[in-house]
């Protein structure tokens, strides 16, 4: 099983996803983007709110990251 | 055989030696008119995967870290022959060239800005009015909290602005369509002023302790297409 995301790695995941899909040159017309399973599909920003306030928590309490 | 294309350079730039694109085929480098483009063997245009985009950009990023900033092509952007990329980027190589100056030693940062105390706008409210006037006051509530909403973000996105001065060269903000959103900036940023940005960025949170300042960065400038 996957090792679950850290609230940074979240964060930096929605942001490379909205810019790589959502930004940048388009040069052979507006792309159809077809999403081969559904990983890309629940990302939202709503979802880093509550990321970030664990990582706040986190550093606060000065706990070490997940998965270390 | 088609190509994939990952970003745009200018001529006689950086060569993406043992690089590896989507599916791990090699980058190569493609002289299209007066500008390069980085490519890779591909025989349609491909699905959309995380592993995918995350080799897109890495792609996109390999060569920002040759020592140039690339023109980033959005995902998915595939030709079915080498020779029919110089005519899909004709059109457009002046804008082209224009960008990557404007962009030449620069990145991009991100800074999304929330609001946990957010009140929901109420759009439930609107679709759920029974009357004409009760529909029209519902429609008037939704439109106002929206508005206000993204005045706040321009507020913020504003003093972010005099704060970070001249290190950012240009600025995107579009609002933030979520239930805590205020405001998303991307920010062109020298590259050797990373380190005073952060710390400008991290000044300017320390005097909103009621909001959430999510900085990522430095990206290849994605925002900052023509």
């Amino acid at each position: 099983m996957a090792e679950p995301l850290r609230p940074e790695d979240e964060l930096s995941l929605v942001e490379l996803v909205n810019r790589v899909l959502d930004k940048g040159v388009v040069v052979t017309g507006e792309v159809m983007i077809s999403v081969a399973g559904v990983d890309l599909v629940f990302l939202g920003v709503d979802l880093l709110l509550s990321s970030v306030e664990t990582l706040r928590e986190r550093h606060a309490r000065q706990l070490p990251p997940r998965g270390t | 055989m088609g190509s994939y294309l990952y970003c745009l350079l200018p001529p006689d730039g950086p060569l993406p030696t043992g690089l590896l694109g989507l599916d791990d085929v090699p980058v190569e480098r493609c002289r299209a008119g007066a500008l390069d483009c980085w490519i890779s063997e591909a025989a349609a245009p491909p699905e959309a995967t995380l592993e995918r985009v995350r080799r897109h950009n890495a792609v996109v990023e390999a060569a920002l870290a040759a020592g140039v900033t690339p023109l980033p092509l959005r995902f998915g952007q595939w030709v079915p022959t080498v020779p029919a990329i110089e005519p899909s980027l004709r059109p457009r190589e002046k804008a082209y060239l224009d960008t990557l100056q404007r962009i030449a030693g620069a990145v991009e940062f991100g800074v999304r800005v929330l609001d946990p105390a957010l009140a929901p706008v109420p759009e439930d409210a609107v679709a759920g009015a029974g009357s004409g006037t009760a529909y029209m006051q519902a429609l008037a509530a939704h439109v106002h909290a929206e508005n206000a909403v993204q005045a706040r973000g321009r507020e913020i996105a504003a003093e972010l602005r005099v704060v970070v001065g001249s290190m950012v060269r240009e600025e995107r903000i579009e609002a933030l369509p979520s239930r805590h959103g205020l405001v998303s900036i991307a920010h062109l940023v020298e590259r050797a002023g990373e380190a005073e940005y952060r710390a400008c960025v991290e000044n300017v949170r320390r005097e909103h302790a009621e909001l959430r300042f999510l900085l990522t960065g430095p990206w290849p400038p994605y925002s900052f297409a023509p």
